[in-house]
């Protein structure tokens, strides 16, 4: 049976289960401290306000001390959760004796950390720390009736003395107690583990899905490459003399060869990037790449007329990057507001550096895109009015890959500005 | 007319192979083919090409045979000398398999690349630079890591 406890979880999914269980706990820290002073101010109960409070301090300070510490026991996700369970559990069983004996409406709450192990754990991490909330509640319960653990009493709220002293009240209540700890730990692993397995499936079949696209593009763009080797032969005038009109037709055909080898191309990169397996990150200069890249296109944007501005503000940064994939990304952008912008127009490519990321702006001077479109521009085969293809859907794929994003935006009057920014 | 030097073309896709017999027999070259590299290394050892053109993958399930085919002509010091013009299909990666001409390539005892699909220009000038000796890359290889 695969082990399907937060360690066999990748380190994003690891990152969002810890943060999670924080965020309960300040959830509770919060609720606790409002419940403690409303006890005591406006419904007036003596409780022992110092050792409850304490209680509630200490709770802060180890979710203060989990937060800082999480990024470095990542690696060892499981026995971090195993172990703030653990401590959480204790902190319940003090709270609870202090705030009136464990015999008491809070100690459902055991079934909360019982929900919690469950969905977080590995189903026998889960079920161990059902026994341990078990003996703790057993230990407590003995503790208090025998009276080596003497509770105090909180008048108006704890049970009168000598209330529910029989054996088989105590029965009950273990029996209660255990099969609701066991039961939680069930049905919460259960669930989770049927979701977990629906997410394996569901990644097995985008990745299937993924290589297929691969395959089919793969042998696409073969096929495409052998006609164009064929047809530019014919054209360069190597297969013999040929009369004009024959010669139109061919170079009409070598053209649409073309774009097509370039949608396979395209096609075959984004099932790779979706596969995870085109990205490599190494230290890159968005300057180096950048400049490489407004150059570049400086004969495509002659060629329709436009003009080409490159600012380059970003200062010489360097980011993790896939060099490679950063340039296709930004040539898609770059390509796309080219093409959109009427002749005369302007595409304006700028790099900023920012505290923590690399902004790049790409602007043009193209018409503005409807409400109905924004939301669509990177979707796969858009193809509204002034755009098409996979361009950029590649983009949005590689910045999301580098943990970064792009963002499309109108601009006040005219054009728009395609927006990427990468973590530096 | 005078017949220019003789090039082999180890390709598994008849089309591309074709496609470049065609200009560089317009360039009065002698051409002849092979569609697989175990035959293609048996013509190079017989008809003892100037130069030769190496497809990288072959077949159906997409091997890197051409990579082990350079090796092996460089490992036979009757053919080692011929120069290797290795054809690929730039910014593709394979799935499950990735190479680069710009990195990868140093590691590789082959003289030069050409870029799938084939530009007749760019083939007959590279053929003509391989064949006066413009390059020699392999004669550096192994490259070392260090």
């Amino acid at each position: 049976m695969r082990n399907t406890g937060p360690s066999s979880l990748g380190e994003h999914q690891r990152t969002q289960r810890l943060l999670w269980l924080i965020r309960l706990r300040w959830i509770a820290a919060g609720c606790l401290f409002v419940v403690l002073t409303a006890a005591r101010f406006p419904l007036g109960l003596r409780i022992p306000a110092i050792q409850l409070y304490i209680g509630n301090a200490v709770l802060l300070a180890v979710n203060l001390a989990y937060r800082m510490l999480f990024r470095r026991l990542l690696s060892r996700a499981n026995r971090f959760i195993a172990i703030q369970i653990n401590l959480d559990l204790a902190l319940l069983a003090y709270l609870l004796h202090f705030s009136g004996g464990v015999e008491n409406p809070f100690a459902v709450f055991f079934v909360f950390h019982m929900i919690i192990a469950g969905t977080l754990l590995a189903p026998r991490s889960a079920y161990l720390e059902a026994g341990a909330a078990f003996v703790l509640f057993a230990v407590l319960l003995a503790g208090e009736r025998a009276g080596f653990l003497p509770r105090p009493l909180v008048p108006g709220f704890s049970p009168a003395a000598g209330a529910g002293t029989s054996l088989s009240y105590l029965v009950a209540l273990l029996t209660a107690a255990a099969a609701a700890l066991l039961g939680a730990v069930y049905l919460s692993s259960t669930i989770a583990e049927r979701l977990r397995r629906r997410d394996r499936e569901l990644e097995t079949a985008i990745l299937e899905k993924s290589r297929y696209v691969q395959q089919v593009s793969h042998d696409i763009r073969g096929s495409i490459s052998a006609i164009q080797s064929c047809l530019r032969v014919v054209l360069d005038g190597l297969g013999g003399p040929m009369p004009d009109g024959a010669r139109s037709m061919v170079a009409r055909a070598e053209r649409r060869s073309r774009s097509l080898l370039e949608f396979a191309d395209d096609l075959l990169y984004l099932s790779l990037l979706r596969a995870g397996e085109a990205i490599g990150k190494e230290p890159a200069s968005i300057s180096g790449l950048f400049g490489e890249l407004a150059l570049g296109m400086q004969a495509e944007a002659q060629k329709r007329g436009l003009s080409l501005v490159a600012e380059d503000l970003s200062g010489g940064k360097t980011i993790a990057a896939d060099a490679e994939a950063i340039r296709r990304a930004l040539r898609c952008l770059l390509l796309n507001s080219l093409q959109r912008s009427p002749a005369g127009g302007t595409v304006t490519a700028r790099a900023e550096s920012a505290p923590k990321e690399i902004r790049i702006r790409i602007s043009d001077t193209g018409p503005r895109l409807s409400d109905e479109e924004l939301p669509h521009v990177f979707d796969d085969f858009y193809s509204g009015e002034t755009g098409g293809g996979l361009g950029l859907a590649i983009a949005r794929e590689v910045a999301r890959l580098h943990g970064g994003l792009v963002r499309v935006e109108n601009g006040p009057q005219r054009g728009c500005a395609f927006i990427v920014t990468l973590p530096s | 007319m005078e017949q220019k030097a003789k090039i082999l073309i180890i390709e598994d896709d008849q089309d591309v192979s074709e496609a470049m017999r065609v200009a560089l027999e317009a360039r009065q070259y002698q051409v002849d083919s092979a569609t697989d590299p175990q035959l293609g290394l048996g013509k190079v050892r017989q008809w003892r090409p100037n130069l030769v053109i190496l497809d990288v993958m072959f077949g159906r399930r997409q091997q890197a045979k051409g990579f082990e085919a350079a090796i092996q002509i460089r490992r036979d010091p009757e053919i080692a000398a011929i120069p290797i013009l290795m054809v690929t299909a730039v910014n593709v990666k394979y799935p499950g398999f990735n190479f680069s001409p710009e990195t990868d390539g140093e590691y590789l005892p082959v003289d030069g690349f050409i870029e799938k699909p084939v530009q007749p220009q760019d083939l007959v000038r590279q053929v003509e630079e391989l064949l006066a000796g413009k390059t020699s890359r392999w004669k550096q290889w192994p490259k070392s890591d260090a």
